[in-house]
């Protein structure tokens, strides 16, 4: 019989503390990995935002800052203009290798025509845009023409296989964009032509009429030259334009940022906590278990284990534990963060992508060794205890 | 162990039955109006009212479960289990399904938790299945 | 075989107390003697077997097992040692509760050397076949009487082929006939094997059965100091 079949054998005819090793080691992977997926799938999904906008820097209005962030990442519709004879002066700036402008815009709240409560719509300029066009030309192999529309990975046609209505207007959906977790997948990307045209016909098809201010533009997107330094063509900016904010896209989702900083703070306090515990309480079940099997082992011992046998049996056993209950605990952790991942954007307020299979076997990983390390850790000093004890101390009354 | 999962499937029964209730658009006040102006419930709601027709089997499984000492029973429920399971898991995803907006709390609660205790109450009715020998031999 | 040389075991009760268990004892016990140990409870027969058998550290003295010092040697090295030549017979139900019968007598094999699978399972059935338990050999010990208990226990210490056999009050918890029927079958197993038996004991009645008797009394042999008994059982019946 090797060790583990013993190891087995002793799990089996201890139901009681096995179940509660074991999910002690459940709890300890099921959190670890559930913190891990959440807040790696935060960081991913702030990044692939940030790559998404193509941009180097993004010019808003002074005071749109938050709004801008709120609009991109968790789809918030947002409102700002800021004079579009503001994008000549930026194209002027040295560095400055291509000014695309954009216009936010947003469909009635709880209007039937979405999936989505509100969307979040992004107008650009084909002319002159570089952010969406490549995608495009990738994926359609062409540009957007007037009254078509692409989506992000929320947006479903509402009118018959392909079609949209907003604000009376009735749009086609042409494709949509890869999931980013964040609010741009519940937004709609369309030229400025199509938004002027809606705006038209709005004024007599709507509930509410769509607006847009002539000469006025929401945000600029800037792409700076190769080579370029875009802190300074942002330090120009501020310096030749007035009102305006530029938001390099490295300090783009700051305040994200921030907060998610802050709750991985929180999160690994109260991670810390619950592994200490664990711990402790694995420790002591393993304490009591090795003190009533005193006499089993000391028979063990007289039969001719040695004390690494009696050690290695325990921490055998300990793994085991570990790794049926750890398994458990991350099977579940993965299901609930792929059920539940909507209402955890919700709940948390942080934008959230599922990983990749490569990216989640990695914190798998991490999450299964977690646990295992946790039992063994705690099992280590009962064993090493017990295995030091005198065989004939052992087996005394 | 079978006493175990068996008190666990009877729970997961309960949250089939009873979480629709509390978490779709009905119980936030939503419907769908009508162009007679008749206001009816969304889909949502009949997943709810189809899930106390899922949840009835896995819990009466639990209990059978609890009581049966036979290998041939056991198994039987066990595939009960697990077909109570797999409609609780059909109906707010193929069958009947819920509101498509990700926003919506039968999109957000509702239907991943259904799926959630169908998976567990599979899971567990399977592990009886393969477990029901041990009855047996405990006699 | 067997040598005790000036052996003491003192026992520390803390507050600067101590007990000596055994006191300058010293013991020979040749090959293929059956000594029976006997003395009333307290008067340190248990630890003087624990000594023999290297499962407590003498506080002094010397303990010689087949001309080596058990405690020159690792912890390895004395392990080894025991699983390979003395088998243990306790007095207290010492079956592991989750094995089977034949599991637990095919146990020893696992700690030494790496005997086949199939050669232990057939050993331990041929041994459970000779102390009259073949129809047991699936059953968990808590479905077995105490002298079947004891009986198996006797199986597994001689499933290794032992030179000795250690027995440390093995009928104290059983009633008199079981009693009877464990040493007829202790006495058959070293008149057939030849093997070396040490038997703790307090029942007097049980003496006859040995070839030698050492009486024991607040940690000191009192008498049969290497004096064999003239006496044995087919004698006295």
């Amino acid at each position: 019989m090797s060790l583990f079949q013993l190891a087995w054998k002793n799990i089996s005819g201890n139901a009681f503390r096995s179940w509660v090793v074991a999910i002690c080691a459940l709890i300890v992977a099921a959190f670890a990995l559930f913190i891990t997926i959440v807040l790696r799938g935060a960081e991913t999904s702030l990044q692939l935002a940030s790559d998404r906008l193509g941009a180097d820097i993004i010019v808003v209005p002074t005071g749109a800052e938050a709004k801008v962030e709120g609009a991109l990442l968790m789809g918030i519709p947002a409102k700002f203009w800021m004079p579009s004879a503001n994008l000549e002066k930026l194209a002027a700036i040295p560095g400055v290798e291509n000014v695309s402008p954009q216009v936010y815009l947003e469909t009635l709240t709880g209007a039937s025509c979405c999936s989505v409560p509100s969307m979040f719509m992004i107008a650009y300029d084909p002319l002159t845009d570089f952010t969406i066009r490549p995608w495009l030309k990738q994926e359609l192999g062409e540009g957007l023409d007037l009254g078509e529309v692409v989506g992000g990975s929320y947006i479903s046609a509402t009118e018959g296989k392909q079609n949209i209505r907003i604000y009376g207007y009735l749009v086609t959906l042409k494709g949509n964009l890869e999931p980013t977790g964040t609010g741009l997948d519940q937004s709609m990307f369309f030229t400025l032509d199509t938004a002027r045209d809606i705006a038209r016909i709005s004024q007599t098809q709507a509930e509410t009429v769509l607006s847009i201010p002539a000469d006025q533009v929401s945000a600029a997107l800037i792409k700076v030259e190769p080579g370029g330094d875009p802190h300074r063509v942002a330090i120009q900016i501020l310096q030749k334009i007035p009102d305006v904010t530029p938001i390099e896209s490295a300090s783009l989702f700051q305040s994200s940022r921030k907060q998610l900083a802050s709750l991985l703070q929180t999160i690994l306090s109260m991670m810390g906590l619950t592994w200490a515990l664990s711990v402790v309480l694995i420790g002591l079940v393993f304490s009591m278990a090795a003190n009533e099997r005193r006499r089993e082992l000391g028979v063990i011992r007289a039969l001719g284990a040695t004390r690494a046998y009696i050690s290695q049996s325990l921490l055998a056993e300990a793994g085991i534990l570990a790794l049926c209950g750890g398994a458990v605990g991350i099977a579940l952790a993965v299901l609930a963060v792929f059920l539940f991942r909507r209402l955890i954007i919700v709940s948390f307020g942080i934008p959230f992508l599922l990983p990749s299979p490569g990216s989640l076997v990695l914190q798998i990983s991490i999450g299964l060794f977690l646990a295992c390390f946790s039992v063994c850790l705690a099992a280590l000093f009962p064993a090493i205890k017990i295995s030091r004890q005198d065989p004939a101390v052992a087996m005394r009354e | 162990m079978i006493k175990v999962l068996s008190i666990l499937i009877i729970i997961l029964a309960l949250v089939m039955a009873v979480v629709p209730v509390y978490t779709d658009c009905l119980s936030q006040g939503r419907a769908l109006t009508l162009e007679n102006g008749k206001t009816v419930p969304m889909k949502c709601h009949w997943t709810g009212i189809a899930e106390i027709g899922a949840a009835l089997p896995v819990g009466l499984a639990g209990i059978f479960m609890l009581r049966t000492r036979r290998k041939e029973t056991a198994r039987t429920i066990g595939i009960m289990g697990m077909a109570g399971g797999a409609l609780a898991i059909l109906f707010p995803t193929v069958l009947i399904g819920v509101c498509s907006n990700p926003d919506m709390l039968c999109n957000m609660v509702m239907r991943p938790t259904l799926i959630l205790a169908g998976t567990l109450a599979i899971a567990a009715s399977l592990v009886i299945f393969f477990r029901a020998p041990s009855l047996e031999d405990a006699a | 075989m067997i040598t005790l040389h000036e052996v003491s075991k003192t026992y520390d009760l803390g507050k600067g107390s101590a007990v000596a268990a055994v006191n300058g004892v010293n013991l020979e016990i040749c090959q293929g003697e059956f000594v029976i140990i006997i003395g009333r409870s307290g008067s340190g027969k248990t630890t003087l077997l624990n000594l023999a058998a290297g499962l407590t550290r003498p506080t002094s003295g010397k303990v010689v097992f087949e001309g080596v010092n058990l405690w020159d040697l690792t912890d390895t090295q004395q392990s080894f040692l025991r699983n390979q030549k003395i088998g243990f017979v306790f007095q207290f139900p010492s079956l592991l509760p989750t094995l089977t019968v034949l599991e637990n007598v095919s146990l020893p094999p696992t700690f030494g050397a790496q005997t086949p699978a199939g050669e232990v399972r057939a050993r331990a059935r041929e041994l459970l076949e000779q102390v009259g338990l073949s129809d047991k050999l699936n059953v968990y010990p808590r479905q077995l009487s105490a002298g079947q208990q004891q009986r198996v226990v006797i199986a597994r210490s001689l499933i290794n082929h032992p030179k000795a056999l250690l027995a440390d009050e093995p009928t104290s918890n059983l009633d008199e006939k079981t009693e009877l029927e464990i040493m007829d079958l202790f006495a058959e197993l070293h008149a057939s094997l030849g093997i070396t038996l040490v038997m703790v004991t307090h029942t007097r009645q049980l003496v006859s059965y040995g070839t030698r008797s050492v009486e024991m009394a607040q940690g000191k042999i009192v008498n049969g100091n290497g004096v064999p008994i003239f006496e044995t059982r087919s004698e006295r019946i």
